[in-house]
């Protein structure tokens, strides 16, 4: 305090600086703008008074905006300054430059200010009326919800509220406050587009602008922006979302102490904006046989980098669309139906590659297409027409891909194979063979299971028969045996017989089958398996002597000797004979006797 | 009794004529280029005389010429069903088939989706290589063959002395007998895929996927199926009197969801 009386004392020089300013987030005036002019008063007691009249402008306000002191201590010489601005508040009114002042502060007399009021600010995009809002149909009007009482809206703005079907429009949401800070803002919904596709835009106004709405000047932004696209002719409504906006509402009081002051309360306001109609056209009639379904403008082009091919080696060519407007619903004329068939065309997945930009969709569309040459020779790939249209000329108009001169040689593998090879329909037709109602497969059928039972059956049958057979066999062998002794007896007769009649060789004949025919049917054996070695061991096996065996051996070897070795004197038949008889009668001995002690045992 | 017999055999001659007469008929409308009566010719023959695997290909080959290409797949897959191997029959299945892969790729606008059906797992494929793909009663006939090789094998055993043989009709019957249950099991696998009714083809010209039962997607909405797809029928979902009203279909994890039963050939 104390320093400030000191220095008061020792004012330095006042004066009175006018200075132009122009509105915030504005270089230049422009007709509409607010501009201000400040006085900064400097260590002068006078207050400035309300100037009647500025050139080109209407003043809105002139207040005190702000006081600045300022003490600087120089080797110990205390210089204090004080300065106070007023702010006087213009509307630009008329174009032109101007000069104002100088005007007269107490007895200080300022400087002069010049400044250029420019055209009225253009809209940052055609058919975007943010400029003058009283221009709009009143009923169209903004809807203030909540305590938005005029200090904040939403206005929705379409393009253009006349168009014709599938043509890009542009749908912003627009806020206006007057609200120093802005917090939050939230859509509960998107809007509802009737009728419309929509792809949203992400290009949103990022910078504040100012402008006038019934002589108030908010600050504006787009919030939103969708570019939409009416699929149907007829008046299509567009409804307004709700948006939650927290702000800061500012009150301003004046404190005798500090002055005038502020204190902000947070709000939250529900807006919705406004709905809006449009208008929409059908396209015009008639329409070309090969429009594309294309509104906008759009340029078609076709890529082809190599002119020669072979048979049976797929190949590409890229058709792409590129411009603005409905890109996704635009499609390629058939191409099957245009090329040469020798050369097969596949359907192709169209590539899209758009982006949502301010005012419409914009990008490229490609088409890659593969085709396969099925034949050699030189063919013509027809340049590719798409018709599209126009809504800026209201006409259709074509735009033309250029078509191509291909030489086709020759591939691995004969044409012929080729096409073969190739899926095509094969339209011929078949023999109807006999048409049946039911076609139950054999397994559910019981005949064939007959091809499994039959053959069980006549197995066991067969084996029941062997079985009995092989009983009925063994019986016989059994008989065989019994009567082995009556059989060699039979013989040994027949023998003798042979040898009253001087037969020697018919004589050892009988001898021979009389004791194999003997030692056969004993042993069960047949003739085949008769030899020594066999009888004797079997024999033996069967408890027979040892002598008795090798008298057996031994008489055989006698009779076989005789009946090759003729000659012999005939004495010694009747000896052979007898012993014949002495063997088998023995052999019967012993055979009784091991069956006795089997028996036994 | 005689004259009964006579009587009999003129009936079937009679029957057999008039059924000749209209299949002579149906290929001659077919030949002449007019499909639609030449369709109407075969369903005729198929509901007086019952079906072959030739009258069906020929009937899906006439509703394909309509561009019936729903009536057309299920005639082929039908007729497939009764002889696997036919090269005509998979040859214009598969034909069709990639066909309609196209056109269910072309409805997609630009989405990025897969249009052939699921890929099988190994076992899957092993069930279509060998039941799906060869007729029952040729693995029946395998079966029966040896099962009396198998017999035959089983009488070498018990007759014979000969220790060589007998080791071979054991070892034989053995094998043989595995085979049987093999080839018999198999019979009944195709038997079974045969009759199969989870195999569907899409009838109508478009049909959109329904998320649920009853409720028709709106208006380009949902994934869009062309006539002649075939998809595997997951459920069904019948109205009050037992008629199947919607069904579930699948073609792949991107394309499954209900159709209503009328746009749907049920095989």
């Amino acid at each position: 305090m104390l320093l400030c009386m000191l220095g008061a004392a020792d004012a330095s020089a006042a004066s009175v600086r006018l200075n132009v300013q122009s509105g915030r987030g504005r270089r230049e005036i422009g007709v509409g703008d607010l501009f201000y002019i400040t006085y900064e008063v400097t260590d002068a007691d006078a207050s400035p008074t309300r100037p009647t009249d500025v050139p080109g402008a209407k003043i809105m306000y002139f207040d005190q905006t702000g006081s600045m002191s300022s003490f600087s201590s120089v080797n110990g010489r205390t210089t204090q300054t004080s300065s106070i601005t007023w702010t006087l508040t213009l509307r630009a009114q008329k174009e032109g430059t101007y000069t104002f002042g100088p005007v007269q502060v107490g007895n200080l007399k300022s400087n002069q200010v010049t400044y250029t009021i420019g055209q009225a600010a253009q809209p940052q995009a055609p058919g975007q009326p943010q400029a003058d809002p009283q221009r709009q149909d009143p009923n169209a009007g903004p809807k203030f919800i909540g305590k938005g009482d005029g200090n904040l809206y939403l206005k929705a703005n379409v393009s253009r509220t006349s168009a014709y079907e599938q043509e890009a429009l542009v749908y912003t949401v627009q806020l206006l406050t007057t609200y120093d800070a802005i917090k939050f803002i939230g859509a509960t919904s998107a809007p509802k587009f009737d009728g419309f596709v929509v792809e949203e835009s992400k290009d949103t106004d990022t910078q504040l602008s100012y402008e006038t709405v019934n002589g108030k000047t908010y600050a504006s932004a787009i919030i939103a922006r969708y570019i939409i696209f009416p699929q149907m002719p007829g008046k299509l409504k567009i409804t307004g979302n709700t948006y939650t906006v927290s702000v800061d509402a500012r009150e301003y009081y004046h404190d005798p102490f500090w002055g005038n002051m502020s204190v902000s309360k947070p709000l939250q306001l529900n807006v919705t904006p406004n709905d809006l109609t449009v208008d929409v056209k059908a396209l015009p009639f008639p329409k070309p046989a090969d429009f594309s379904g294309g509104v906008g403008e759009f340029k078609i082009t076709s890529t082809l980098p190599n002119q020669v091919f072979k048979t049976n080696q797929a190949a590409q060519i890229v058709y792409q669309v590129t411009g603005t407007g409905n890109l996704k619903y635009v499609k390629l004329p058939d191409l099957a139906a245009l090329y040469p068939p020798q050369l097969e065309v596949y359907t192709p997945v169209p590539d899209v590659n758009a982006t949502v930009g301010r005012n419409n969709v914009e990008g490229s569309v490609r088409f890659d297409c593969s085709f396969m040459p099925l034949e050699e020779g030189e063919f013509a790939i027809p340049s590719v027409k798409l018709t599209y249209f126009n809504p800026r000329s209201g006409k259709y108009e074509t735009t033309v891909a250029k078509g191509y001169d291909v030489t086709v040689g020759k591939g691995k593998g004969s044409d012929k194979s080729q096409t073969k090879g190739h899926l095509s329909f094969n339209p011929a037709l078949a023999e109807n063979g006999t048409p049946q109602f039911a076609h139950t497969p054999w397994v559910y059928r019981f005949p064939y299971w007959l091809f499994y039972i039959l053959p069980v059956l006549i197995l066991a049958g067969v084996s029941v028969y062997y079985r009995a057979y092989l009983k009925a066999n063994a019986d016989l062998l059994a008989v065989k045996s019994r009567k082995a002794n009556k059989m060699a007896r039979m013989r040994l007769r027949k023998a003798a017989a042979a040898m009253k009649g001087n037969d020697a060789v018919k004589f050892y004949d009988e001898m021979l089958s009389a004791l194999w025919g003997y030692v056969g049917d004993k042993l069960k054996m047949p003739p085949s398996e008769l030899t020594r070695q066999n009888v004797s061991g079997q024999l033996l096996q069967h408890g027979v002597d040892r002598e008795a065996v090798s008298a057996l051996i031994g008489l055989l070897d006698e009779c076989e000797f005789a009946k090759y070795a003729p000659g012999q004197a005939s004495g010694s038949e009747s000896g052979i004979y007898d012993k014949g008889v002495e063997t088998i009668n023995s052999l019967e001995e012993e055979f009784r006797k091991a069956r006795k002690n089997a028996s036994k045992q | 009794m005689k004259l009964k017999t006579t009587i009999l055999c003129l009936l079937l001659c009679v029957a057999d004529a008039f059924g000749a007469d209209t299949l002579q008929r149906a290929e001659s409308a077919y030949n002449a280029g007019r499909y639609a009566e030449a369709v109407a010719l075969y369903n005729e023959a198929a509901e007086s005389e019952g079906t072959s695997a030739g009258l069906l290909y020929n009937l899906g080959n006439a509703a394909y010429q309509t561009g019936d290409y729903g009536t057309a797949m299920a005639s082929w897959l039908r007729a497939r069903r009764l002889k696997p191997a036919d090269a005509n029959i998979n040859h214009n299945i598969s034909y069709l088939q990639s066909k309609v892969e196209d056109q269910n790729k072309a409805e997609q606008r630009g989405r990025r989706l897969a249009v052939t059906p699921d890929e099988p797992s190994f076992f899957g494929s092993l069930h279509r290589a060998l039941a799906e793909n060869v007729a029952s009663d040729r693995w029946a006939g395998w079966g029966a063959a040896c099962f009396v090789l198998f017999v035959g094998m089983v009488a070498l055993y018990i007759f014979s002395r000969n220790v060589a043989v007998r080791k071979t009709g054991f070892f034989g019957s053995m094998g043989l007998l595995t085979l049987t249950v093999i080839f018999v099991t198999l019979a009944f696998m195709s038997a079974r895929a045969a009759e199969a009714n989870d195999e569907g083809v899409v009838s109508a010209f478009k049909v959109a996927l329904a998320t649920e039962a009853g409720k028709a997607p709106a208006q380009g909405k949902g994934h869009v199926l062309t006539k002649g797809t075939r998809v595997r029928i997951l459920s069904e979902e019948s109205d009050a009197e037992g008629n199947v009203t919607w069904v579930k279909v699948r073609l792949n994890s991107d394309y499954i969801g209900w159709v209503p039963a009328s746009d749907i050939i049920q095989l």
